[in-house]
């Protein structure tokens, strides 16, 4: 038996943390599924199992389900697909929608019960609730199957800490329920150290930090009660790029802004950079530099973070300068206050942000009028 | 500047020309009664230096001298900068403006008319109003300089004066550096703030506006859309709620059906049941009937039967009875015949004892009334006795003339007066008794009877007069007795008139003699009371009647008397026993009623006998037709019922028929308790449990209707929403909220940091310039400490400059001027302006006016004051206005001008 496991699309998310690009994101998940399409011909694969959470929700556009039924019917062999907690099998779901119908290959899972499958039985564990806290493969006893068993569940394992355990799987439950492979879905990055059971993650990365995300799983299992052998395809067209610099030095900027320069295929890129420590009000030039860049090589999305950057205390060069009086002392004030580890008080509702953006601005008017 | 000479004409009081000059550079005193110009003197400088020659309006006019027609003009020579500088100007008439300053002996033309004016201002950095004259505001540095009278207090300063105080406070703030970098902030701030702080709106507003607009749209936008979801969610959990409720009913929908199916089953052999039992019943009901008819049929004969039988034994005995009670009849009619026969023997005494009784009752009236006749004779005698007995009393009554009491008592008093009259006239006569031993005559020549009198021993001669007696005695003496020479008319009169009085009260009686006069009034008063006396006993007799009454009650009972008479002549001679003939009449009366009770009782048993035996005898014969007919009847119904049969024969069928008939009711009710029985096995009624399934079913059906309605309606709802993709609408939303959300923190933070920057310079400048004020504070407060003598506080300012209140040592809070007292406060003032003076002057000399200032300081005070303006002196060129001059007497080298000898002159 040769399938590829693949779960957690998501299709029809949301992008509220890259909203700049939040259509364009959603037109690469679909992307994203065609290519797990095109990779399972390419394996010639028996079969194409979706461990759940196909879409995000069941009140997303319906062209979109559409699209996705048309992109799994390209697929020559069987599809399933599992109805898991983002898109429960409940009344007005996605699983509703004729296009399910209207092709042969694709099979929604609607009841919990073996199928037959090329080469086994498959045990689907389809769900009825958004929230659920059972252990969904409970129901599943392949053990006196003959055939090679294949389960599909979405679910956390247990073990993995979380505030409301949802949908628990036990660790050996594939073992447990007499299954050779237990395809799981839910965590959207890739995990397969598990004993004969695997979470394939999300075939596109869906947000910044997500680890080894954007794969599905090449699942091959010889006979029954062989080892499966897995191997995960990478399918995501997306770089997700978070950066997180800390300034020290005067050069620390520069590189920063070479490394933006160099990133690949930027138009694929979603950039997240944030900024630390001290810099010096003269560097105020790098930092208009590197917004300038970032917006200029037009990342699919970029977002910079400059406010974890305060104006070093000691950087009172420019201050000599100032007239003594109340322009210096507006100065020295502003600066005290952008410090975060002031023992100053500050006035009401004023941050260390506010105090660091009233003194970039004071030294550009003092600078623009010295210029 | 300093002032060197002021000449002025056509100014107001001051129609001629008038000089005052040269002033000293140091303290000029210009005093002078009030009215005398003082203050127009110091208008026509400030005019002259300040406003515009061709000024016009009301204010201007009112510079002309009162009635004339002249054009105000002034001339002023001062000193600035080294210059010597002349400034005329001529106001209403040819209005004009010339300045000159004094190069190489001459006075040499500097401007004219407009620019002239402003060459002035300028000299004192003033400036002009939009219309009429200027006012202390616009007076530049000369604000702080000039006090004209009554305006020494400092209420404002003018833009250019706290400017200038500013500049002179804070060099670094008029750096032009800083005013950029000031300016830069003021406009950043203004392009999002306003004056008051809060942030623009309108087409002005900043970007942070309008993006938190999209933003609350965006919100409320994402609210619908979460509800929109939320809804889509329930619909979602409804429909399956309603799938699950119509299975459900569906369910209960087939066990009701097959529920109605056996209670239908069980209602028909219910039916089927009830409708044999009605059967069973109506059988039943028959054959009792019959069995019942035959019974009673038998029973009918039977007792026909007996009724003959005894019937006859009735009639046999009826008719023996019969001659029996006839002859029982006949013997009472006889009876009751002879008893009354008796009744009426009896009868016949009633009219006797009736007679007796009328006579003895007749009697006993006879004795009643002779007694009431006897009793009014008696009586009336008494009266006439009585009546005659008074008559004479009054007849002797009437033969005695005597006063009554009252009268009496009116002539006692009357005699009395009379005595004590008569009395004292004869205390007040002189009387001399002669009383001769032997015969002579006496000549009485004063007296009340002047005459010649014979006196003897016999006849004494007594004489009386009033007041003198006087007489002769031939031969033996003249004798004069004389007494009080009182005159006695009015006792005699008083005596006259107690007589008249007497005689009038005396007058009809008998007697003048007042004794005689009381018996006779003891008397009629003895009579009267006899009168009353017997009055008083015929009264009691009468008893309120008349005599007339008294004669015909007399009469009444006399007529009575001889009427009862007149019935029994025989009580004429020999009155009858009434109590006898009573009694004969009771005795008689008892016995009669006595007979005739027992008579009657006897009469009456008699009758009642016979009455009773006659209806004996009648009954015993109705009894005899009555049984003699039933017996008839009997015998022909009892044919009826048998027929022509046999009696016996007949009756024997009746009674086999009868028993027949007995056991087919015993099977009927055999048959109806198996069929009740059954019946009873059913319980409750089948039918209405099938009615009751049939409800239920209906019921279940048509709520199974309603939530298949439900169902398709809920289904249908959320097809819609699905089409809206309610998710995905709310995910865009939210996309675009966090992107605008995005917006406004950037534009808040910079909104902030301009905030922030703009306040925290102004905080900065504000501070800047207080640190450099205190010495100005300061310098006032030590000022106003040298006027006072003792520490009346330290002096602060407000923002602008402006004494705004003094802070007094060991007081907790400041005292506001306006409750310091007047002295006081002028005093501050003086102080203030004095310091800001030399803030602002303390390179040259200028000019310091006072016009009739520190008016409520006190004489110590005032002087220690002019000890400053004499320190003063140093640095300013002081113009002291005053109408009283003689405190500065004492300011050294100052010059005085006397303005009223200065216009005598």
């Amino acid at each position: 038996m040769k399938f590829l496991h693949t779960a957690d699309w998501h299709i029809g998310m949301k992008a509220a943390h890259a909203p700049a690009a939040a259509q364009r994101l959603r037109d690469e998940r679909l992307a994203a599924a065609r290519r797990v399409v095109e990779v399972a011909a390419e394996h010639q694969v028996d079969f194409l199992l979706l461990a759940g959470d196909t879409f995000e929700n069941n009140g997303i556009n319906r062209t979109d389900v559409r699209r996705v039924a048309l992109a799994l019917a390209e697929f020559k062999g069987p599809v399933y697909l599992v109805p898991c907690n983002h898109d429960p099998l409940v009344p007005g779901s996605v699983w509703e929608h004729p296009c399910w119908t209207e092709h042969e290959n694709l099979h929604v899972l609607r009841a919990a019960e073996p199928v037959a499958v090329p080469g086994g039985r498959l045990y689907p564990c389809p769900v009825f609730t958004k929230h659920a806290t059972a252990d969904p493969t409970a129901w599943i006893d392949a053990r006196a199957d003959a055939e090679i068993a294949v389960g599909a569940a979405h679910g956390s394992v247990e073990g993995v800490p979380q505030d409301q355990p949802e949908s628990p799987i036990p660790r050996d439950a594939a073992a447990r329920r007499g299954l050779d492979y237990l395809a799981l879905g839910h965590w959207h990055s890739t995990v397969v150290s598990y004993d004969r059971m695997a979470y394939s993650g999300t075939h596109e990365t869906t947000k910044f930090d997500e680890r080894d995300s954007g794969n599905v799983l090449l699942v091959e299992i010889a006979a029954r009660g062989a080892v499966p052998r897995i191997t995960p395809i990478h399918t995501g067209g997306l770089s997700w790029l978070s950066l997180d610099e800390e300034i020290r030095d005067d050069g620390d900027l520069a590189r920063v802004r070479q490394r933006i320069e160099t990133i690949d295929d930027p138009s694929r890129a979603l950039l997240n950079l944030s900024l630390r420590g001290m810099f010096h009000a003269d560097q105020r030039t790098e930092l208009s530099r590197i917004e300038e860049i970032a917006a200029a090589r037009d990342f699919l999305f970029h977002r910079i973070d400059s406010t974890g950057l305060f104006p070093a205390p000691k950087d009172d060069g420019w201050l000599a300068d100032l007239p003594v009086g109340p322009l210096r002392e507006t100065a020295r004030r502003l600066q005290r206050w952008s410090d975060p580890a002031t023992t100053d008080q500050r006035p009401d509702g004023v941050t260390p942000q506010v105090a660091t953006r009233a003194l970039l601005d004071f030294y550009a008017l003092w600078r623009g009028g010295q210029g | 500047m300093i002032l060197r000479r002021l000449a002025v004409e056509g100014w107001r009081c001051f129609a001629g020309p008038l000089e005052l000059g040269p002033l000293d550079e140091r303290i000029n005193v210009v005093h002078g009664p009030n009215g005398v110009g003082k203050s127009t003197l110091l208008g026509a400088m400030i005019r002259g230096l300040m406003d515009n020659h061709a000024a016009r309006g009301a204010e201007i006019e009112s510079l002309r001298p009162d009635g004339r027609d002249l054009a105000p003009r002034v001339t002023i020579e001062l000193e600035h900068d080294g210059q010597q500088l002349r400034v005329f100007k001529r106001f209403l008439d040819s209005p004009d403006s010339k300045t000159s300053r004094f190069e190489g002996g001459r006075w040499v033309p500097l401007a004219e008319g407009r620019m002239a004016d402003q060459q002035v201002r300028d000299m004192l950095d003033g400036s002009i109003p939009a219309r009429g004259f200027t006012s202390a505001e616009h007076w530049g540095l000369a604000q702080v300089l000039w006090a004209p009278q009554g305006r020494l207090h400092l209420s404002e300063l003018g833009s250019s004066l706290t400017g200038a105080i500013r500049a002179s406070l804070g060099a670094q703030m008029t750096s032009p550096a800083a005013d950029r970098v000031e300016k830069s902030i003021a406009d950043a701030y203004s392009e999002i703030y306003t004056d008051t702080g809060r942030v623009r709106s309108g087409k002005n507003a900043p970007a942070i506006v309008g993006l938190e607009e999209q933003l609350r749209k965006a919100r409320e936008a994402r609210e619908r859309l979460r509800q929109q979801l939320d809804r889509f969610d329930e619909l979602s959990r409804t429909i399956d709620d309603l799938h699950r409720q119509c299975e459900d009913l569906q369910r209960r929908e087939t066990i009701l059906d097959k529920e109605l199916e056996e209670a239908a089953a069980r209602a028909q052999s219910y039916d089927t049941l009830k409708i044999q039992l009605a059967q069973q019943k109506e059988e039943g009901k028959a054959a009792e009937a019959c069995y019942r008819e035959l019974k009673n049929r038998i029973e009918t004969v039977e007792l026909a039967k007996q009724n003959v039988r005894e019937l006859g034994d009735q009639l046999k005995k009826l008719e023996t009875d019969l001659p029996r009670r006839t002859e029982a009849v006949e013997r009472c009619a006889k009876e009751e015949t002879e008893a009354a026969a008796a009744l009426a023997s009896v009868e016949t005494r009633r009219e006797k004892v009736a007679q007796a009784s009328r006579m003895a009752e007749q009697a006993a009236q006879y004795h009643r009334a002779k007694e009431t006749f006897d009793r009014h004779e008696k009586r009336l005698r008494q009266a006439e006795t009585l009546q005659n007995a008074v008559k004479q009393i009054l007849q002797e009554r009437g033969q005695i003339i005597a006063p009554d009491a009252a009268r009496w008592r009116a002539i006692q008093t009357a005699a009395s007066r009379r005595e004590r009259a008569e009395a004292a006239l004869h205390a007040a006569m002189i009387r001399v008794v002669i009383e001769p031993e032997g015969d002579f005559e006496v000549e009485i020549t004063s007296a009340e009877r002047p005459d010649v009198r014979h006196a003897s021993p016999a006849e004494p001669v007594e004489l009386t007069a009033a007041g003198t007696v006087e007489f002769r005695i031939p031969g033996v003496a003249r004798f004069r007795a004389t007494g009080p020479s009182e005159s006695i008319d009015s006792l005699r009169a008083g005596c006259e008139t107690a007589r008249a009085e007497l005689e009038s009260l005396l007058a009809g009686f008998p007697t003048r003699d007042l004794g005689e006069l009381e018996e006779l009034q003891n008397r009629a008063v003895d009579i009267g009371d006899r009168l009353i006396a017997a009055q008083a006993q015929l009264d009691g007799l009468l008893g309120g009647d008349t005599l007339d009454v008294l004669q015909k009650q007399h009469e009444q009972s006399a007529a009575a008397v001889e009427r009862l008479a007149a019935e029994c002549p025989d009580w004429a001679n020999a009155p009858p026993d009434a109590e006898l003939l009573q009694a004969d009449a009771r005795q008689a009366r008892q016995q009669f009623d006595a007979d005739l009770e027992a008579t009657s009782r006897r009469h009456r048993a008699c009758r009642e006998a016979n009455l009773a035996a006659d209806a004996t005898l009648r009954l015993a014969n109705s009894q005899l037709d009555d049984r003699r007919d039933q017996l008839r009847n009997t015998e022909r119904r009892l044919g009826e019922l048998l027929g022509e049969l046999n009696a016996d024969e007949r009756l024997a069928e009746l009674k086999a028929d009868r028993d027949n008939r007995a056991l087919e009711v015993q099977a009927a009710r055999a048959n109806l308790n198996r069929t009740e029985s059954a019946l009873k096995e059913f319980g409750d009624d089948p039918d209405e449990k099938k009615r009751q399934i049939e409800r239920e079913s209906n019921e279940l059906k048509a709520e199974l209707q309603r939530k298949r309605q439900q169902l398709h309606d809920a289904a249908r709802d959320l097809n819609q929403m699905q089409d809206q993709s309610p998710y995905s609408a709310l995910g865009e939303v939210e996309e675009e909220m966090a992107r605008i959300e995005q917006s406004v923190a950037v534009e808040q933070l910079r909104n902030d940091a301009v905030r922030l920057l703009y306040e925290t310079f102004r905080q900065c400048r504000d501070a800047s310039v207080a640190s450099v004020v205190v010495p100005v504070q300061d310098r006032a407060t030590e000022l106003l400490c040298r006027i006072t003598g003792v520490p009346l506080g330290a002096v602060r300012f407000s923002e602008s400059f402006l004494p705004e209140h003094v802070v007094p040592d060991g007081l907790d809070g400041p005292r506001e001027l306006d409750r310091l007292s007047g002295g006081e406060q002028e005093q501050v003032h003086l102080a203030v302006r004095l310091a800001l003076a030399e803030t602002l002057y303390a390179d040259q000399r200028h000019l310091l006016v006072l016009d009739d200032v520190l008016t409520a300081t006190d004489p110590n005070r005032l002087a220690r004051a002019l000890d400053l303006l004499a320190e003063a002196a140093e640095r300013y060129q002081i113009l002291i206005f005053t109408c009283h001059p003689e405190p500065y007497r004492h300011l050294p080298a100052a010059r005085y001008f006397d303005l009223q000898a200065m216009r005598q002159m």
